[in-house]
């Protein structure tokens, strides 16, 4: 199995801020890593890291060998990435949006055809696929971006809190996708949540992140383990509570 | 590249031409408003026309001769109703309720014997005034010019007694003016300078018009397209598509010049059928100025076509730098203000004079601004004088490729994501005061 994502000393700084600070991670090719952190930990800053859109102050990145900053353009091709608050066209249907996406991966017509079959199985629409999106709801929006994300079979599928705000019924349905998409085309993903449910059920490992630094990293089983607690929950904070007694206790 | 490009000015396109209010302000507003303007204005000339035509008057003849007859009788061959209430005192007709007149005319009864005895007589005019329009307005003046009529005859009356061997009108006109153009050294037939002017007036205040329309519309399309992809959260994902991040800055680019150019057509032909509507009220056939031979070259058409091109493109890279620096739609739009002052001034100033007689300052400003040029090729297609427009074109390219560059290095940084106008920062209004101000004040806006 060969390394999908590699982070060395990944750091990024603005003005007064320190929004990642020496982060190393890797991620196993065909492996659901999940980046969990309180806000501001430095999730979202990593992810876009990884996916070109920011540039990181020091450290490196590389995707399947890539480096993400010398060669953006060559990454680009390989990923896809669901913004947290990603929105969709309005003014387009949820068919052409995907035909609009698709059409950027210049593999012939048939190619393009076949992705947005793909994106209109996997958003499970039915025929609100030809609605605007102006008028969908924020579930069918996001099932719609999930399948944007996912129909191009990409290399790697970065996913910022990819069921965040839903309801049950679409949470679960966005979670089965992920889920079932990974083990059928053996894609890799690296994702962050907030949800400690949504993390145990797609994440075969997790890093646990916060002020721009690696905690710790395992298996969620493991790290329930390490930490004698009855979940991820309370992994998450006996971590954040022993970092928060260390830094009082540091600072006293 | 291409495919990116294509594939995004598609997309822009689609996305503009659903938008009901963008459909509805640049595309049918302009179809419908300009000839519901011009429909307006015609119904009302012919309003006033009616009104002229049909005049009633009520005529209080107090003169005591005969020669008030010969002023009845022009009235009445010019079609005005009389109405006799020479019986009447002028002011008991001032109150009069259900009135079948709208002028009163008082005839004194000394008319016959001053206008006999060469002197000077007053005929009394009464406009009853109601609304206070135009229309009310109008009779007398017609009347006044009957009345005209009738002093000339009396006039040539007298000049023919005093000057028994002489045409009354040599005696009264000593001096005739004849007063010609000369166009190409030719000898413009019985038109007047004044009269071409005017005529090139209409024409060069058609493209200072059109160019301000069209240099506003797509700027605020354009900055809207940038802005609402940082609002609608969907840039994020543009960017991480294999792209060029220039495809898709031209992309939006040339989504809005598409869509510019659809906006622009209608607003020709609703601003010529209002052009025309207006020209036609006039009463003037209008000038034919290529029979005059005042022709535009084909050479200023292509030059003029050049420079509202690079126009276009330098107000829109100016608009997607301002959109991107923005983090929604309303600021962007609030920012595009900024803009609007350059568009302006050219075309405010140069749609009534000459770039030649403003001041040195004035022409420095209007030179220096790249929107200034499609107005000044407009005129410079009927005089021939290109030089200035042809270093304007070179001014142009330099300052449309900078603003190229400058959007493009945003758009291929980290900078479309993370820049913003400093909204809070700093309690002098941090490095942009007015820009924050302007947006602070449409974002606390309701």
């Amino acid at each position: 199995m060969s390394i999908a994502v590699e982070t060395r000393n990944l750091s990024k700084h603005y003005k007064n801020v320190k929004a990642l600070e020496e982060l190393s991670i890797t991620v196993q090719q065909g492996e659901v890593f999940g980046l969990i952190g309180p806000n501001g930990a430095g999730k979202s800053t990593t992810l876009k890291i990884l996916t070109t859109l920011l540039q990181p102050t020091s450290g490196q990145a590389t995707i399947f060998g890539i480096d993400v900053v010398e060669k953006p353009e060559a990454i680009r091709e390989i990923i896809s990435y669901l913004p947290e608050e990603a929105g969709s066209y309005k003014q387009l249907t949820g068919r052409e949006y995907l035909k609009f996406m698709a059409a950027f991966f210049e593999n012939g017509d048939a190619d393009t055809k076949q992705m947005v079959q793909r994106g209109v199985e996997i958003a499970g629409l039915d025929e609100r696929i030809d609605d605007a999106t102006k008028e969908y709801s924020k579930g069918m929006r996001r099932r719609l971006l999930i399948a944007r994300a996912l129909m191009t079979v990409p290399k790697l599928a970065v996913m910022d809190e990819p069921a965040s705000g839903l309801d049950v019924n679409h949470a679960y349905y966005v979670r089965k996708v992920i889920r079932n998409f990974v083990e059928e085309q053996g894609v890799t993903v690296i994702l962050s949540s907030h949800n400690m449910l949504e993390v145990e059920f797609l994440c075969d490992r997790i890093a646990l992140i916060d002020d721009g630094r690696i905690i710790d990293t395992g298996t969620p089983k493991g790290l329930i383990e390490r930490y004698d607690a009855i979940n991820l929950e309370e992994v998450f904070i006996k971590v954040t509570r022993d970092k928060s007694a260390t830094t009082n206790g540091g600072s006293a | 590249m291409m495919g990116g490009l294509f594939n995004i000015i598609k997309k822009e396109i689609k996305e503009m031409v659903r938008d009901p209010r963008l459909l509805l302000g640049m595309i049918i507003m302009p179809l419908l408003i300009f000839p519901v303007m011009g429909a307006t204005m015609s119904a009302t000339v012919e309003s006033v026309e009616e009104s002229a035509s049909n005049i009633n008057i009520a005529l209080i003849n107090q003169d005591v001769g005969n020669r008030s007859a010969g002023l009845i009788d022009i009235f009445d061959d010019n079609g005005v109703t009389i109405h006799n209430y020479s019986e009447y005192q002028p002011e008991v007709l001032f109150t009069q309720e259900d009135r079948e007149y709208s002028v009163i005319v008082v005839i004194p009864p000394d008319f016959t014997f001053n206008i006999e005895n060469d002197s000077s007589v007053v005929v009394s005019f009464y406009t009853v005034m109601e609304t206070y329009s135009i229309s009310e307005e109008i009779p007398s003046a017609v009347l006044a010019s009957h009345l005209r009529e009738y002093k000339q005859m009396i006039v040539d009356e007298r000049l023919a007694e005093a000057f028994p061997d002489k045409e009354p009108w040599m005696v009264e006109n000593p001096v005739i003016i004849s007063n010609q153009a000369v166009v190409d050294g030719e000898i413009a037939e019985n038109v007047s300078p004044g009269r071409i002017a005017e005529q090139m007036m209409l024409q060069s205040m058609m493209m200072p018009m059109v160019m301000m329309m069209l240099l506003i519309m797509a700027s605020q399309l354009a900055a809207t397209s940038v802005a609402m992809e940082k609002e609608e959260k969907t840039l994020e994902t543009l960017l991480t598509m294999p792209v060029s991040r220039n495809a898709i800055l031209f992309g939006k680019v040339g989504g809005v010049v598409a869509v510019s150019a659809i906006a622009v057509v209608a607003y020709m032909i609703g601003l010529s059928y209002y052009m025309s509507s207006v020209a036609s009220m006039s009463g003037d056939a209008g000038l034919n100025l290529a029979e005059i031979g005042l022709v535009p070259s084909t050479t200023g058409m292509i030059i003029l076509l050049i420079t509202l091109f690079l126009s276009l493109i330098a107000a829109l890279s100016v608009a997607v730098l301002l959109g991107s620096l923005t983090e929604d739609v309303r600021s962007a739009q609030a920012l595009m203000g900024i803009l609007y002052v350059p568009i302006f001034i050219p075309a405010i100033v140069l749609m009534f004079g000459d770039i030649s007689q403003l001041p040195s300052v004035i022409q420095t400003i209007v030179f220096a601004i790249p929107f200034s040029y499609p107005i000044l090729a407009s005129k410079a297609m009927y005089t021939g004088l290109y030089t200035p427009i042809l270093f304007g074109i070179v001014y142009q390219v330099i300052f449309t490729a900078v603003m190229i560059i400058l959007a493009g290095k945003l758009f291929s940084t980290e900078k479309i994501l993370t820049m913003r106008i400093n909204l809070k920062k700093g309690k002098k209004g941090g490095a942009f005061p007015i820009i924050n101000y302007l947006a602070n004040r449409r974002r606390k806006s309701p």
